[in-house]
């Protein structure tokens, strides 16, 4: 039980984006639209797993010293081949997500996990944590960029990314009276503030709670 | 020179490297409490980006263009970039306590940070010519540091205003960053 | 598979062993003497991997 509660952590209690502020660049930059958050949260999931797992797989064999070293390698050439990847096969995802997808290299969440939990795991419970906080990650992703689009443009629509055709897009909002602000930057940084204090609020209140 | 400037203006306050890219979010909110260590951690940004920008374009046009290994772009700089970040470390360890005390504390928080490795592959992405680097990564962190600059004066005095408790520490900031990015992006159609 | 494939992998190690060496000679080199008890006083993250973390100095402490 204490694999579900880890896994369960990674969405509310210890939720890597809004709760420990880990890889905020992509996350205020990336949420116009919730392809280009689901894409990238995919992307996440996909390196967090695989370098957690083949940290773990080498952690006896890496002298503790340069281990810094052999995961900034790993997790460079992993993420070096998501990103050709991504611009073979969904180059409408590869424009929308731009340089970010070379920034996951030093997103926060990828080394803090191999620091913090592959270096010392097996590979089993390693791969489990990855897909843990990887989809904490993306569910924080998602949330923000549901905000956003729909308020921003007032639609709501995903297509595919390997084949660009749509699979829904509804209008909530009528057109006219969408608040563009939260398309550009400022609304990003607005809406990150509000989700961010939501998440204290709520953990304020359980601690008071667990105090009487 | 017209040129330069343009670009240097445009890369300071039209793309602001935090307000307008969301890039350096990390160190901006956990080094802007106290005036002197921003000061200080810009400083070493400037220092880490120049030379790491060199560093890179050097090993990008004289190593990987010729052998054609030009996939290997992303290994290679973040490499470089943290193989400087040590070897200056080591060296103010070394031969300078008082610079050390001064920007070597915050030279371990650059190696991750998102500002430096953008840099480095802007500059190959937009093909610049040297001269244009050197601008373009002298420019990226004078913008990252006016803004610091700018931000931590205002977080010194919010601390003793009267914020809700949702919104104690972070969540504060960020509302204060959006602020700031809407004031930045009227400079927009300047040059 | 790419052409020049080799002298990638050789590059590649060629560069990662100067970064280990480097990281690993920064690491014995001592801090100089007063600047022992600098911290940055920074909250901002919980960035496990960078050198300032709290549960850093722990493991250090433990471990001499």
């Amino acid at each position: 039980m204490d694999r579900m509660k880890n896994f369960k952590a990674g969405f509310i209690d210890e939720n890597p984006v809004f709760g420990l502020y880990l890889g905020i660049c992509s996350t205020l930059a990336i949420t116009t639209t919730l392809n280009s958050a689901l894409g990238m949260g995919v992307s996440v999931i996909a390196v967090l797993v695989f370098s957690n797992v083949i940290i773990s797989m080498l952690r006896k064999i890496i002298p503790d010293e340069i281990r810094i070293p052999v995961y900034i390698v790993v997790i460079a050439s992993l993420v070096t081949i998501v990103e050709m990847l991504i611009h073979a096969y969904s180059p409408s995802l590869y424009s929308a997500l731009g340089s970010f997808i070379n920034l996951i290299v030093v997103n926060c969440i990828i080394m803090g996990r191999a620091e913090a939990f592959a270096g010392q795991n097996n590979v089993f419970d390693s791969a489990l944590d990855g897909i843990g906080m990887g989809l904490g990650y993306t569910f924080s992703l998602v949330a923000m960029s549901l905000i956003r689009q729909i308020l921003g443009t007032g639609a709501i629509g995903l297509s595919n990314p390997f084949t660009d055709e749509v699979i829904f897009n509804i209008q909530i909002i009528p057109s006219g009276y969408e608040i563009s602000l939260f398309n550009n930057n400022v609304g990003a940084f607005i809406t990150f503030a509000i989700l961010a204090a939501a998440l204290a609020a709520y953990k304020n209140k359980k601690s008071k709670e667990a105090k009487q | 020179m017209g040129e330069i400037f343009s670009m240097f203006i445009a890369a300071v306050l039209i793309n602001n490297i935090v307000l307008a890219k969301f890039l350096g979010i990390c160190p901006f909110l956990g080094v802007s409490n106290k005036l002197d260590s921003a000061f200080g951690m810009s400083l070493a940004v400037i220092f880490v980006i120049v030379g790491a920008s060199i560093m890179s374009y050097g090993i990008y046009y004289m190593v990987l263009v010729p052998l054609g290994i030009e996939y290997m772009m992303l290994i290679t700089f973040i490499l470089v970039i943290a193989t400087f970040v040590q070897f200056t470390e080591m060296v103010i360890k070394k031969y300078s306590p008082g610079l050390y005390k001064a920007l070597g504390i915050y030279l371990p928080l650059i190696t991750t940070n998102c500002v430096v490795l953008q840099v480095t592959l802007d500059n190959i992405a937009n093909e610049f010519n040297f001269v244009n680097m050197l601008v373009y990564s002298f420019a990226v962190p004078i913008g990252f540091m006016l803004v610091l600059l700018l931000f931590a004066t205002i977080r010194e005095r919010l601390e003793t205003s009267d914020i809700p408790e949702a919104f104690k520490g972070n969540p504060i900031a960020l509302v204060v960053a959006a602020i700031m990015a809407l004031t930045f992006s009227a400079f927009a159609g300047l040059v | 598979m790419p052409e020049n494939i080799v002298s990638a992998v050789i590059y590649a190690m060629v560069i990662a062993s100067i970064y280990a060496v480097l990281y690993y000679l920064n690491h014995k080199t001592p801090v100089p003497k007063g600047c022992e008890n600098l911290n940055v006083k920074c909250e901002g993250c919980k960035i496990s991997s960078c050198e300032l973390h709290p549960s850093r100095k722990i493991k250090e402490e433990v471990h001499d």
